[in-house]
């Protein structure tokens, strides 16, 4: 029974070694949920909008600052400088639902599985806009 | 005033509440109103009524009602939710509605349309839909809601609601019926951007979207014979406006008005980014009510020839470098009996870099009374020298009639982003207590010309954390303080007003501490409320810290823009030079490699002898002391002495460093004393009536919500802080609640939501 799983896991494994690459994770493969948007946006509108009015955060601006880095950059950014008045207050939750609604505004789309707080995983997923 | 005078007063106000309460009841809202068009007026405002965005001309905050009071208020039901975005979109809702003559009034959407409102059931009586205002909107700076509108009567049945729109108009409003004063301007409307001395000119847009970081992607001058391109919403729409290239300005607060004259300002762009060194200076005027006729103009910017114009070394008129802003955006004040109004004036042109507009720069970060007939100054006092900390003043000043060592004293008490209020007679405008022009730190930047000193007021305390000392620090064991004083030397240190330092290393530092922050202290959301009867002021104010550094921007105008990033690349901005590299970012590359560059690997934990410059927290600790500051601070303005304190919410517990973190052990066998409950960086938002001081957490502040999903208005017992009700609400107040009475019953409306959730709600007792 061991050899028979062993000899069918080196199978699976030689089959999935044929496998073309998967293409590199980006933003646009969903990687937030609508719910984490909501969350983002109470928070946007309760602490960022002070210093970010409408426009500044979604768009070419958006695009010329974020556009091809790891999504890690962005969680970092925001987990560590923001808000101005009072950098490093928000908790791992609090900024990834304030970059799901970066994303959203961004036209990025919502998916099914929560955006982490492992910069790790984040760091596997590029920042793409269209 | 006399103390004779005073107690009258008071005496009267009772009267009339308890005269409104019992008998209001009783009366038709026909009746009720009738008998109220020639009320005895208090301090502008009718007993139980919030005919100013303060609740009075005096902007107390301050309703002499009692039905809702300590034994009842956890019984607050809901009375009515009015829907505040049925019409549109809006930023958060910003807005304290007012309450005149058995109506209520708002302003909502980020078109700022009016509403008048039945009190009794929440539904709209009547709406005015603006007007359309073309590419003035479209590149507005301030297109919300704004904090909401002005009421006028004559006593004689006629009543007005002015509103001032996101593009500078404002339009005077019949109370009844919501339609346009044809006797006023142009059909009801003047175009605020008339009169100012500049000639109108064709608007035209480039793209279909609005301001890019304060000011980039603005309109400009329209070519001759430009049209407007239907289908990709770029031309020239017919708009008229000042010539865009000489800056924006708009206008968020409502105007105040005293006896039949409207006095209105102006705000501005946004600060933080910007990239052009010119852009207009702001004004106050004065206008009458019956014909929108401008009465009268005072220069913000003082121009040649006028008093304080030498505080611009560089000059002050339009266009010349470092020129700009000064605009007084906060809500205004005004003394009715004195003729005076009181306008607390922002800051001039680019927040934390003042190179470019070498001197004291007034009437920038001042207090100004000014005579409400001419417009003439009266006094003023400029709080803060040549800015270069985002300190605009935030608020409207509240007045009191108070006693001070045997003498009553007529006084006016500003609250402030940098922590300090500063108090003064209200007629000479003389500090009631000494506010020594005190020696303070100069800037190491180049180009950068800081005042040598600042007034200091010696009352009251502050209610916020300034600076940072050595004896801020958490000194629980020699160890932590230890740490606590390596982080803190690691950017700029001193008592207040650190000016900022540069990252490019021209500075001994590169950050220099920032307490209050540019969100203050008091900022747009707190303020403070009063007693006028018993002169005590309850002050909501967050209490946070951060770091200013500032970087050379080789994108825009100016020689250094806030950091730690400039302006490059951003939509609108000058090109970067040719061979410029980004500098390298905190929190993420500075070359930008994509996720190969990094890999995503976690950085390997550090403690606080590897922590960056800026860091402020070890193993998630705070290095400041907890102190009594943010949340609610009542001061006895009798004597300058704090009273009591509370934090927003009214909850403290006892903070957990992070097990992971690699300084934890510091931590162990230490116990750290309770701080409060939620976000340091967020300020409540207070109102009191004849028995309580009410709030609302503000937007992000106190608890988080309860497992039912609520949050929670509060009040508290005005003499002591104790938490005496709470209601639990659907989400958290947006502005500064509000209190009046109808039809017998009294009624709590605060503001809510953003977005397309924006909405009034309606609190009062069951029936």
């Amino acid at each position: 029974m061991g050899m028979l799983l062993a000899a069918a896991t080196i199978e699976r494994s030689a089959a999935q070694a044929k496998k073309p690459a998967a293409a590199p994770k980006t933003t646009m493969s969903g990687i937030y949920t609508p719910a984490q948007a909501r969350l983002g946006e109470d928070m946007y509108y309760g602490v960022c909008v002070n210093c970010h009015p409408k426009g500044t955060y979604a768009g070419a601006g958006f695009k010329a600052n974020w556009n091809g880095r790891p999504l890690s950059d962005l969680y970092d950014w925001v987990k560590t400088k923001m808000p101005k008045s009072e950098p490093g207050s928000l908790t791992p939750a609090e900024s990834v639902q304030v970059m799901a609604y970066i994303l959203q505004q961004n036209k990025m789309p919502a998916g099914t599985t929560p955006m982490p707080t492992d910069r790790n995983v984040l760091g596997e997923i590029t920042i793409r806009l269209k | 005033m006399t103390g004779r005078a005073s107690f009258k007063r008071i005496a009267m106000v009772t009267a009339l509440t308890s005269l409104a309460l019992a008998g209001a009841a009783a009366l038709p809202s026909g009746l009720l109103g009738a008998r109220q068009q020639t009320p005895t007026l208090v301090r502008g405002n009718v007993p139980g009524e919030w005919r100013y965005w303060g609740g009075d001309a005096w902007s107390t905050r301050y309703s002499s009602l009692d039905q809702i009071n300590a034994t009842n208020f956890s019984q607050l039901q809901v009375a009515w939710k009015w829907n505040a975005s049925a019409d549109g979109e809006d930023e958060y809702y910003r807005t304290t509605p007012l309450y005149a003559n058995g109506r209520l009034f708002t302003v909502a959407t980020n078109r700022r349309y009016a509403y008048a409102i039945d009190p009794e059931t929440g539904k709209t009586l009547w709406s005015w839909k603006a007007l359309d205002e073309g590419i003035r909107w479209q590149k507005a700076p301030r297109k919300f809601s704004g904090r909401g509108l002005s009421y006028w009567t004559d006593g004689r049945g006629n009543e007005r609601v002015i509103v001032v729109t996101p593009g500078y108009h404002m339009a005077v409003l019949d109370a009844k019926t919501g339609k346009p004063d044809p006797a006023v301007g142009k059909n009801g409307v003047v175009d605020l951007m008339e009169g100012l001395g500049f000639t109108l000119v064709p608007l035209a847009v480039d793209d279909n979207g609005p301001l890019v970081f304060s000011e980039l992607a603005p309109a400009r001058k329209a070519k001759p014979g430009e049209t407007w391109d239907k289908e990709k919403g770029i031309g020239a729409d017919g708009t008229m406006g000042i010539d865009p290239a000489l800056g924006q300005i708009a206008a968020s607060c409502p105007p105040i008005i005293v006896g039949d004259v409207i006095i209105v300002g102006n705000s501005h762009i946004h600060g933080y980014y910007p990239t052009k060194l010119r852009n207009l200076p702001s004004w106050i005027r004065g206008f009458d009510i019956k014909t929108g006729k401008q009465l009268w103009k005072f220069n913000l910017v003082p121009q040649p020839g006028e008093f304080g114009a030498d505080t611009w070394k560089n000059g002050s008129t339009v266009g010349t470098e470092g020129v700009g802003k000064n605009d007084a955006w906060a809500p205004y004040s005004a003394d009715p009996d004195l003729g005076l109004v009181y306008i607390p004036v922002g800051m001039p042109l680019s927040d934390e870099y003042g190179g470019h507009r070498p001197g004291d720069n007034l009437f920038g970060n001042s207090l100004v009374a000014l005579d409400v007939k001419t417009g003439v100054r009266k006094w003023h006092f400029q709080m803060v020298h040549h800015d270069i900390w985002d300190y605009d003043t935030p608020m409207a000043p509240n007045l009191l009639d108070v006693t001070i060592g045997g003498r009553v004293r007529k006084i006016i008490a500003q609250t402030t982003k940098q922590g300090f209020i500063y108090t003064f007679d209200r007629a000479t405008g003389e500090p009631i207590w000494p506010m020594p022009e005190t020696p303070v730190l100069q800037s190491q930047v180049p180009g950068e010309q800081t005042a040598k000193t600042q007034p200091i007021p010696s009352k009251p305390l502050p209610y916020a954390q300034q600076g940072l000392e050595e004896d801020d620090l958490i000194d629980y064991t020699p160890e932590i303080k230890a740490a606590a004083l390596h982080l803190a030397q690691l950017c700029r240190m001193g008592p207040y007003f650190i000016p900022a330092s540069a990252l490019d290393g021209s500075t001994p530092h590169k950050c220099s501490w920032y307490a209050p922050g540019a969100s203050g202290g008091v900022n747009i959301d707190g303020g403070a409320a009063v007693d006028p009867d018993t002169g005590l002021m309850y002050v909501a104010s967050q209490s946070a810290m951060s770091t200013q550094e500032i970087v050379k921007d080789p994108c825009s105008e100016h020689r250094y823009v806030q950091g730690p990033r400039n302006t490059c690349g951003s939509p609108g901005a000058m090109p970067p030079p040719p061979g410029y590299t980004p500098p390298a970012r905190a929190g993420g590359a500075g070359a930008r490699g994509g996720a190969a560059g990094r890999g995503g690997a976690a950085p390997a934990p550090t403690g606080y002898k590897d922590a960056e410059p800026g860091t402020s927290t070890i193993a998630g600790i705070s290095i400041l002391k907890p102190r009594e500051l943010g949340g609610i601070t009542a001061y006895n303005m009798n004597s300058g002495d704090k009273t009591w304190w509370i934090p927003n919410g009214g909850q403290m517990a006892v903070p957990v460093p992070q097990a992971n973190s690699v300084d934890a052990a510091l931590f162990a066998n230490v116990n750290l004393p309770p701080i409060p409950v939620g976000r340091a960086g967020a300020q409540p938002q207070v109102m009191n009536t004849k028995s309580l001081v009410i709030y609302g957490t503000g937007r992000q502040g106190g608890p988080p919500a309860d497992a039912n999903g609520k949050f929670r208005l509060y009040a508290v017992d005005k003499k002591t802080g104790k938490e005496v009700g709470a209601v639990p609400i659907d989400s958290r107040t947006t502005a500064p609640p509000m209190t009046f009475v109808h039809n017998g019953r009294q009624y709590i409306v605060f503001a809510t939501g953003n977005a397309m959730s924006t909405a009034l709600v309606a609190l009062a007792l069951p029936r």
